[in-house]
């Protein structure tokens, strides 16, 4: 069963119609994927769009990282990203990840877990080199799992 | 070995609709508390009981329904006007998915004895599969079986298992090597040793591992162990029966080495209504018996027991039964699906 459909967007796999993208600071695009262009002060991010056409049985959607193509990927979001309950079931989904080093590429896909609580791959993988061109402020150390 | 403890769920309470003008004296929120957690967690909700009538009241009793559940607080006493909160701890165990769960608050208010509120939340699993089941199939109890598992999760780099529980002595369960993408995943080997007891099985493996949010996934395996005597079916589901309605079912026990099949006695649990009649089977043979079941219920609900032929020789063939009795009115609906066979015994 596909909890959800993509809908637009870049990166299709599969029977999905829709889409990934992402963007990220520095070095921040017009893009409404990316915060506002402070990029000398602003700590590197990757933001990532997903819009899907949910139908019915989706709870929300899950983020996987890994820094190779091939794996491992490992889940980024703690909390699920929820489907709104809405009544609408086109929705448009922004996911920041601010566990990112500038200069590393960085390898995403989504999947979706349905309200049986089944998880099911929805996007192809989305690669994302974060810019080394700013350098980026002193990390700080950040939990196990990151931002999650 | 010990599972290490398993952390409580974060909770977050939902706003209470707002209370009914001149409803009864004890009001509590949220109606429902939501929560979302992984399998295994306790989920952890407070719900607050204000007394909003006219005289003291007392909360007698936080009764949560569901299974291993418990609550803290209760009985207390409000004085009006006044507001106390009870924690409700539910075990999620293995549910999976969305699902709620009922809480009962008792109050000596005589028009008001009882308060429903309700947790309602998500469990997730750390796991792919999410749920843990392993068929071994029919099992030469002379021979034994081995058969493999792939347990992945993609909450951390490397699954790795740091103990199995809960198994009999004739199965062990152990990591044998890597699974799924990128070797993120553990394949596990499930042995059956030679010698197990006849007759069908289920145990459940508490496995341990180093996924944090979910150190323990719960792998139920089951099977059925034969001898030379092999039944037919096992367990022998003797289906819906309506209430005054005949059941029946039957089962052939066929020797692999075409020794003499000869049933000496039978041992019947679980009903008092049903009987044993031994026959031969429909290729009749002396290496053949055939077992029905026959009676008729006398209350409804679900049934179910041991069957346990004696034969000639010493040896004994355990079998399982179960029947669903419903009333003589009650409608049953047929759904138009494929049917699923079962697998075949061997020969």
């Amino acid at each position: 069963m596909t909890a959800a459909a993509w809908i637009g967007g870049l990166l299709l796999v599969g029977a999905f119609c829709g889409g990934l993208a992402v963007a990220a600071t520095p070095a921040p695009s017009t893009s409404a994927a990316a915060p506002a262009p402070s990029a000398a002060s602003e700590p590197p991010r990757v933001t990532l769009h997903w819009k899907t056409r949910e139908q019915g049985m989706t709870y929300g959607y899950l983020v996987y990282r890994s820094e190779r193509r091939a794996g491992p990927f490992v889940r980024r979001n703690d909390a699920i990203v929820r489907v709104p309950d809405d009544g609408v079931n086109v929705h448009e989904y922004v996911w920041v990840d601010e566990a990112v080093t500038a200069g590393v590429t960085y390898f995403y896909y989504v999947d979706a877990v349905s309200t049986g609580g089944v998880k099911e791959r929805l996007s192809g993988v989305i690669e994302k080199r974060v810019s080394p061109a700013t350098r980026a402020p002193e990390p700080t150390p950040s939990p196990p799992g990151g931002e999650r | 070995m010990l599972l290490p403890a398993a952390p409580p769920a974060r909770a977050a309470a939902q706003d209470a609709p707002a209370a009914e003008p001149g409803s009864a004296g004890i009001e509590c929120s949220p109606r429902t508390a939501s929560f979302e957690a992984y399998q295994h967690e306790t989920a952890v909700v407070r719900f607050t009981c204000t007394n909003r009538g006219a005289r003291a009241a007392r909360i007698t009793k936080v009764e949560p329904r569901g299974a291993g559940a418990w609550a803290t607080g209760a009985p207390r006493a409000l004085a009006v006007g006044e507001s106390a909160t009870f924690e409700v701890h539910q075990p999620l165990a293995n549910a999976l998915g969305a699902t709620s769960y009922r809480v009962g608050i008792s109050t000596d208010e005589p028009n008001q004895p009882i308060v429903r509120v309700s947790l309602a939340g998500f469990v997730q699993s750390a796991y792919e599969p999410e749920r843990g089941g392993l068929d071994l199939g029919w099992v030469d109890a002379a021979v034994g079986k081995e058969i493999t598992f792939e347990l992945v999760s993609r909450e951390v780099e490397r699954v790795e298992v740091t103990g199995v529980e809960g198994l009999p002595t004739f199965i062990s369960l152990a990591a044998a090597g890597r699974a799924g993408e990128a070797d993120q995943g553990v394949r596990l080997l499930a042995r059956m040793a030679p010698g197990a007891p006849l007759g069908s099985f289920a145990a459940t493996a508490k496995i341990s591992t180093n996924v944090p949010r979910q150190p323990r996934y719960d792998l139920t395996l089951i099977g059925n162990v034969f001898g030379d005597v092999v039944p037919s079916v096992n367990p022998l589901a003797l289906g819906i029966v309506r209430l005054g309605q005949p059941a029946q079912g039957a089962v052939e026990l066929r020797s692999r080495s075409a020794r003499a099949v000869e049933v000496k006695g039978t041992d019947l649990t679980g009903s008092e209504q049903l009987a044993v009649i031994v026959g031969a089977c429909a290729s009749p043979g002396p290496d053949c018996a055939r077992l029905q079941l026959v009676g008729r219920p006398a209350a409804i609900g679900g049934a179910q027991g041991k069957l346990t032929v004696k034969l000639a020789g010493g040896a004994t063939v355990p079998l399982d039964w179960s029947m669903w009795v419903v009333a003589a009115d009650t409608h049953i609906k047929t759904i138009d699906v494929l049917p699923t066979p079962a697998p075949s015994p061997p020969r």
